[in-house]
């Protein structure tokens, strides 16, 4: 028994003893890829996954304040940190593009970079149209700066996201990497790795980054029009990422399915399609019944939910997006800048300079968004016809180049920069009212969103006095 | 080993009997004339000479002369001394001390204890209270009788799980599990709750999202009837043993074993009668419509009036039915002296009082122990146990059963719910019938689990032993959520399933010396030396999905999109340990101990880690003779220091980068929105604790008050981060959090005559929690589900629970006669001083989710074959918030309110309060006079005007005084069944959670909306409501 007992506890012990280094060496996640696994080709679509979310958040609930939809408190100008797009930029979309820079870098794949600066140049641009100052170069470190601070807007503008697209445009014209994996940039879901595509969506970001920077430096507006003349060739060329049924547009999930509506579509962007608005009067707009559903076939008035009025308050409202209106269908795409727009912006800059070209920009800006969206070709001929629409140089006036491009950029949050740019001027957005009930003090407009509201509290490097209603930099 | 039995017996001093002379004899128990087993008897004045009664209670002694006297002690029973004289036979039988039985409880390594000995807080519940319970949950029998403990269960859903916090939350993490140790039979078991859904890598949104399946804590696993004692070892002191898994205590169960003798059977039988009895009222004078205007195919009650005689419908009665539990249990056991035995079947079959939801158990256990010499003992016993659950989905946010049914209007017969065609009758687009949902969105689940284990004891002399025990806890649960498309939160996604297999493996082996020696005539000492090592692997394979192919086939083969996680962890602790426990004269006790564990979770640099605890009782009525006094018999003092150190989870340290769903046919990853320090540290927690006992009037009347301040430092914390890092989580060490409790009990025999005896048990614990400081660079730790309600804040000074919102507007001028009144602002009470231009963003404290104080009262009684026994408990004070009445209320813009507080509408009134004249500066102070209508498009469905204020929001004081448990039971009469093979038969009526009190409006202010994984309290209404349940059993033995 005794010799036994000692075998076992020799035993026991060397199986303790032996095993000890072995059992404690077990911390590493077999479930996961460690940061030495990832690859360039694996990073991209992700990155442009998260661009499309960052895209979409920013409307996601912002779309009320250039007033596409209302009906929830943010209406009302509650206040609003805009996390869904706080959220998805520093969390995802930055950190993954940045991810990408640093490690094209380091293998000369300047195809890649160039395609991650491109997006993150968008991305940062409506981050600080939204938020004016915010971080960037103290960002993305990690637990190396655990408290980023704030850079100002200014110097995100005429700093840092110039360099970016500068840089992007330089990257895509270099020569193609040594390392054969990576000459052909694989998993673009946006352009299958056609580099000319993404150098002509450098040239319209570039368009939309001159004009907003033309608030401080007019001069800036012929160079917004020569990039956007030199990018996109047609709605084929559109920055824009695509949806699957099994995959579908996030919009779909928020408005287009059948359960609850949180927001509906605003009386002014419904006056304006119905041909009741300010302008274009009695001009029926073929693209409302593809923007979204009349909830009653047998009425043919459309009624949008005025301003400020929650969803419910207004049992007349008779219209809903749904999971047939274009932009919240399940394959939709979620449009990042189109050509429609980079006509808008040639229609915009030229307007003092070249009225001519500007009234045909113009046409081609209206043309496109209807192409986009599948005006049949004999609505889109009659629409352009129509005297109130069709113009003629003389006869344009900026109010129709911003309102037709509000038409056409329904539901993209640019609309909101636009507005803020001309301070919802009533000359060139006539009839634009403030939410009826209005939750800011003295009744002013929005200008800019909130702090994050996850900021306060882990952040110690805080911008200080932030309201929603003291314009950005770029809109003073 | 020989140089240090060596060395010991060095210290210990020889020990050589010269064999004088030889006593024998024979130890029996009371009046029977059974031999007493393990009896201790010792000649007094000569300590190491002793000696223990075999299994038939005979021994043999040598004493040094006829003077000697032997002393006969055994735990539980009164201690002889008999002179030996010139016998050499002594036979004696030692009377069980009815009082004393109840003092000896299991501690570390299942040790039994006499609790005079302990140096800490332990207390111990005994089979027959679990039992007489018929809790199918046996944490939920626990309620109510342990102070220091608060168990809260998740509600009544069959299967639902209950969760376990001792001594408060030590956690700055509002996912952390708080959860302690379970430990059966000497090994750890899991009692994990393995949460539904898909998690981010890292188990660190624990129960953030809500359990929307309420799903079982594993400990529910054990079959009631199979447990003989648990205690709670409540204190780091006490569970410095158990190591690292034990920080938070440790909750030690014991379970029924064979004695020698006789075989006997028993056959317990039981079946109940539940239902839900405490329903939010509900408003029943407008039906179905909008804005005033009547719609038969509307189910929201802002229509018009409903006319006399038109039928009303009771929401919850249309909701629930009454629920059913068939619980059978079937035992053997029996032994000779060499081996015993004990077997048990048990089968539990519930349905619950929601459609769709029921639940089964079956539990097989054999136990037995095998004695191959005097010297060495096996034993080991098996439990399998399978479960099969249904429920359909609750729990946080607008889509479950619950919520569905409080959003209806009066008028709508919602058992009325099918087309011809077997579509669901809907009444409007925006919300599933309850039923239909019930039917339609569920999990099932199917759980097979194994817990063995085998021990050896060796001695190797009647005052050194060994102990080795190894033990495995097995669990594969395969739980399949189906939500068809056929419901609106599935429109979207064309229906999902997610199939979730979990597998759960620990195997655990503990080694260990045991040394027990009488030093001298005044030192004892007992000691020992052990090992401890956890092995911790678990598996999670989720593969979930949408776009169903067909309508009906449940399977994620009937799935157009899916995906497949994979998320295994492992995790090992090897812990070394000793303890030592010096006793002088049985008066003063000393108890050391130390312990060195090694986890595989921290950097290889920090992965040792010791802490160590010294712990002193002090009888002092025994230094003043007062052992024998009428009226004051016995007082102790106790005092404890401990620390215990706690590891982290698996695989948090550094980063990852995590593959993504596959999108347009390409799949990408990312990088981990978590990042783990790598210099992570082991966190500790320390406390010191006091502790008096006291006993009167020969101990017939006892109190124990022990106070203890427990202190978690270094905790390891997800702390949010600043997302422009690019990440949202930093695990690091930080914070610490303080927990200050008072706990009293108070044990009274009131009565004890031959026929009848009633004792009386009171428990009362006062628990404040304090946070001391938080991670650097974050001020508070929001934890906010619904948005803009009221949220819980955890900031340095403030209490973990701590409640903030927005309070109505008071005029606050001393002197003023508006002074104290309502702020009026166009008509309508204002909210959080907005009329000064606040913001919303300051909110202001409102209160804590904790309770001031909580506590049991239990009676038993027995008179002749009657016993009888009922328990309260209490807590006074604690605010819960309850979603589902801030639903009642009208969920969102252009939801009805329906709750009965909502009666009043469609009428103009005029506020009580006070309106501003003057300027924010200077206030000028008018009556109101402004009329406004209250009805639902301005009032209830406006944020601003009713529901953000605590006032009106759902937000309660959750006091509340229930009558837990009343149990009534009948033996029949020996002389009655002296014929029948039967020796006990008793019947028994039952009842649980049958009457309650409260301030608070709506089901239950005390059934978590959050899991028994989350550490979030205070948020209730959601999940199916604790029953009340009336069971009616019977018992046979033979």
């Amino acid at each position: 028994m005794r010799k036994l007992l000692y075998s076992t506890a020799i035993a026991l012990g060397t199986l303790f003893l032996g095993a000890c280094g072995d059992l404690l060496d077990v911390n590493s996640d077999p479930g996961r890829v460690s940061p030495e696994e990832a690859t360039l080709p694996t990073l991209l679509p992700s990155a442009q996954r998260f661009t499309a979310n960052t895209q979409y958040g920013a409307a996601q609930y912002g779309v009320q304040y250039p007033q596409y939809l209302t009906g929830q408190a943010i209406g009302q100008f509650t206040p609003y940190g805009f996390d869904q797009l706080w959220n998805p930029f520093y969390t995802d979309a930055f950190p993954t593009l940045q991810d990408m820079i640093n490690r094209a870098g380091e293998v000369g794949a300047y195809n890649y970079s160039g395609i991650a600066k491109t997006l993150l140049a968008l991305n940062l641009m409506t981050v600080t149209d939204i938020y004016g100052d915010a971080p960037y170069s103290q960002a993305n470190q990690g637990t190396a700066n655990l408290y980023p601070c704030y850079d100002k807007m200014e110097d995100l503008y005429r700093v840092h996201i110039i360099k970016l697209l500068d840089e992007a445009l330089a990257d895509l014209a270099r020569p193609l990497p040594a390392r054969q994996d990576l000459r052909n940039v694989q998993n673009d879901l946006i352009y299958g790795g056609v580099l000319t595509q993404w150098t002509k969506a450098v040239r319209a970001i570039r368009a939309r980054y001159f004009l907003h920077l033309s608030e401080k430096d007019p001069a800036l507006l012929a160079t917004a029009a020569q990039e956007a003349a030199a990018s996109f060739g047609s709605i084929a060329d559109d920055l824009q990422l695509s949806f699957e049924m099994q995959n579908a547009n996030p919009w779909f999930g928020f408005l287009g399915s059948p359960g609850a509506k949180p927001m509906q579509p605003s009386s002014y962007v419904v006056d304006l399609l119905s041909g009741r608005g300010g302008r274009f009067q009695g001009v029926a707009d073929p693209r409302l019944p593809i923007y979204m559903t009349r909830t009653t076939p047998n009425q043919t008035t459309d009624i949008g939910l005025t301003p400020g009025r929650l969803v419910g308050d207004q049992p007349t409202v008779n219209v809903n997006m749904t999971s047939t209106s274009w932009h919240t269908r399940a394959i939709a795409p979620i449009l990042f800048i189109t050509y429609a727009e980079t006509q808008f912006i040639i229609a915009e800059a030229l307007f003092t300079t070249n009225r001519a070209g500007a009234h045909a920009a113009y046409l081609r800006g209206i043309e496109a968004s209807m192409a986009k969206v599948g005006v049949p070709v004999a609505q889109m001929s009659a629409y352009l016809a129509n005297p109130a629409v069709a113009l003629t140089p003389a006869t344009l006036t900026l109010q129709d180049i911003m309102l037709q491009k509000y038409l056409a950029l329904y539901m993209q949050i640019e609309t909101w920069t636009d507005m803020r740019r001309y301070q919802y001027s009533q000359t060139v957005y006539p009839r634009l009212e403030k939410p009826v009930i209005n939750q800011l003090p003295g009744n002013p407009w929005v200008q800019r969103s909130n702090l994050a509201d996850e900021e306060p509290g882990v952040n110690t490097c805080l911008p200080s006095g932030v309201t929603q209603t003291t314009p950005l930099w770029l809109f003073q | 080993m020989t140089k240090f039995l060596f060395i010991l017996l060095l210290v210990m001093g020889s020990f050589c009997s010269y064999g004088q002379t030889r006593i024998t004899g024979q130890v029996t128990s009371g009046n029977s004339s059974e031999g007493l087993a393990g009896v201790t008897v010792l000649e007094k004045g000569n300590p190491t000479n002793g000696v223990a009664t075999g299994a038939d209670g005979r021994f043999s002694i040598s004493v040094a002369s006829p003077s000697s006297v032997l002393v006969f002690s055994f735990i539980g029973y009164e201690t002889r001394e008999v002179p030996v004289g010139n016998q050499q036979t002594i036979n004696i039988s030692l009377r069980e001390d009815a009082r004393a039985l109840a003092e000896v409880v299991v501690t570390s390594f299942g040790r039994e204890q006499e609790s005079k000995s302990l140096t800490y807080a332990v207390q111990q519940v005994d089979a027959e209270l679990i039992q007489e319970t018929n809790q199918p949950n046996a944490l939920n029998a626990l309620r109510g009788r342990v102070a220091g403990v608060s168990i809260q269960s998740a509600g009544g859903a069959p299967g639902a799980g209950a969760t376990i916090v001792i001594r408060g939350i030590n956690s700055l993490n509002p996912n952390a599990n708080n959860q302690p140790l379970f430990v059966v039979d000497g090994i750890p078991i899991s009692n994990q709750t393995d949460l539904t859904g898909n998690r981010s890598g890292t188990d660190l949104t624990g129960g953030r999202a809500g359990d929307i399946f309420t799903n079982t804590n594993r400990f529910a696993d054990i079959n009631p009837d199979d447990i003989a004692s648990i205690s709670v070892l409540k204190g780091p002191a006490a569970s410095a043993l158990y190591g690292l898994r034990a920080s938070n205590g440790a909750v030690i169960i014991t379970t029924k074993s064979g004695q020698s003798g006789k075989t006997t059977f028993n056959f317990r039988t039981s079946a109940s009668i539940d239902d839900v009895y405490r329903t939010p009222p509900m408003q029943t004078r407008y039906g179905r419509g909008f804005n005033g205007i009547y719609n038969p195919t509307d189910y929201r009650a802002d229509g018009p009036p409903i006319p006399a005689g038109e039928p009303i419908y009771d929401q919850w009665d249309q909701v629930f039915r009454t629920g059913h539990q068939y619980q059978n249990n079937f035992s053997f056991s029996g032994g000779t002296e060499q081996a015993t035995f004990y077997g048990s079947l048990g089968r539990l079959d519930q349905t619950g009082v929601v459609p769709n939801s029921d639940f089964d158990r079956t539990t097989v256990k054999i136990t037995g122990s095998l004695k191959t010499s005097d010297r060495l003992k096996l034993d080991g016993s098996a439990n399998y146990i399978n479960s099969n659950g249904l429920n359909p989905r609750s729990g946080v946010g607008g889509s479950g059963v619950i919520s569905y049914a409080s959003r209806y209007a009066p008028d709508v017969d919602m058992r009325n719910y099918l087309n011809p065609d077997g579509t669901q009758l809907r009444y409007a687009t925006q919300l599933d019938n309850p039923l239909f949902f019930a039917e339609n969105a569920y999990q099932e689940e199917d759980l097979n689990r194994v817990i063995g284990n085998m021990g050896l004891n060796y001695k190797f002399t009647d005052w050194l032993s060994l102990d080795y025990r190894a033990g495995i806890d097995y669990y594969s649960n395969q739980r399949r959520i189906i939500t068809r498309p056929t419901v609106l939160i599935a429109a979207g996604s064309r229906g999902s399933i997610s199939e979730q297999n979990l597998t759960y493996q620990e195997i655990n082996s503990n080694l260990l010396l045991t040394g027990d020696r009488q030093l001298s005539e005044d030192f004892g000492l007992t000691f020992s030396v052990g090992n401890q090592v956890t092995m911790i692997n678990s598996t999670d394979i989720i593969g979930s999905g949408t776009n169903f192919i067909l309508p009906d086939f449940n399977s994620v083969n009937n799935l157009g999109q899916y995906t497949v996680r994979s998320f295994p962890t492992e995790r090992n602790i090897i812990g070394v340990f000793a303890d030592a426990k010096l006793n002088f004269r049985e008066t003063v006790f000393l108890n050391v101990t130390g312990r060195n564990d090694w986890s595989s979770t921290l950097p290889e640099n920090n992965r040792s880690f010791f802490y160590p605890s010294v712990s002193l009782a002090y009888i002092f009525t025994e230094t003043l003779g007062l052992s024998q006094n009428q009226i004051f018999n016995y007082g102790k003092l106790r005092a404890s220091y401990a620390e215990v150190g706690k590891d982290a989870a698996p695989y948090l340290l550094g980063n990852y980068y995590t593959t993504q769903a596959p999108f347009l046919g390409v799949a990408g990853i990312r990088r981990s929105e978590v990042i783990g320090s790598e210099t992570l540290r082991p966190e500790r927690t320390k406390g010191i604790e006091m502790g008096v006992e006291l006993g009167f009037l020969g101990s017939r009347l006892k109190l124990d008050a022990t106070y203890a301040i427990q202190n978690s430092v270094d905790q390891i914390v997800p702390v949010p981060t600043s997302r422009p890092t690019g990440f949202t989580t930093f695990v690091t060490n930080a914070g610490e959090i303080q927990n200050r409790v008072l706990e009293l009990i108070l044990d009274a025999e009131v009565l004890r005559s031959e026929n009848f005896k009633w004792n009386s048990i009171f428990n009362f614990t006062r628990l404040r929690g304090e946070v001391l400081s938080m991670p650097e660079g974050v001020d508070v730790i929001t934890f906010q589900p619904e948005s803009p309600w009221v949220k819980q804040r955890i900031q340095t000074g403030g209490r973990p629970g701590d409640w903030y919102g927005w309070e109505l507007s008071r005029v606050n001028s001393p002197g003023n006669p508006a002074d104290g009144r309502l702020v009026i602002l166009n008509g309508y009470p204002d909210v959080n001083n907005n009329w000064k231009g606040t913001p919303l963003a300051q909110d202001t404290y409102i209160g804590n989710a904790f309770p001031d104080y909580e506590g049991g009262w239990n009676n038993s009684f027995s008179f002749k074959n009657f016993s009888f026994s009922f328990l309260f408990n209490f807590r006074k004070g604690g605010e819960a918030f309850d979603i589902n009445r801030r639903m009642r209320y009208g969920s969102s813009g252009g939801e009805a309110p329906t709750g009965a507080e909502t009666d009043l509408r469609n009428r103009l009134v005029i506020f009580d309060g006070v309106t501003n004249t003057g300027t924010i500066e200077a206030p000028v102070w008018v009556e109101n006079t402004t009329p406004v209508v209250l009805d639902v498009a301005t009032f209830y469905s406006q944020a601003f005007r009713y529901r953000l204020a605590k006032e009106f929001n759902g937000f309660q004081d959750a006091s509340v005084l229930r009558l837990q448990n009343v149990s009534l039971s009948y033996s029949l009469p020996k002389t009655l069944l002296g014929k029948t093979p039967f020796t006990n038969v008793t019947a028994s009526v039952t009842g649980n959670n049958l009457w309650m009190t409260s301030p608070f409006i709506g089901f239950d202010p005390e059934q978590s909306a959050y899991g028994p994984g989350s550490n979030v309290f205070g948020y209730v209404g959601t999940n199916i409501p604790a029953t009340r349940s009336v069971y009616f059993g019977l018992n046979f033995t033979f």
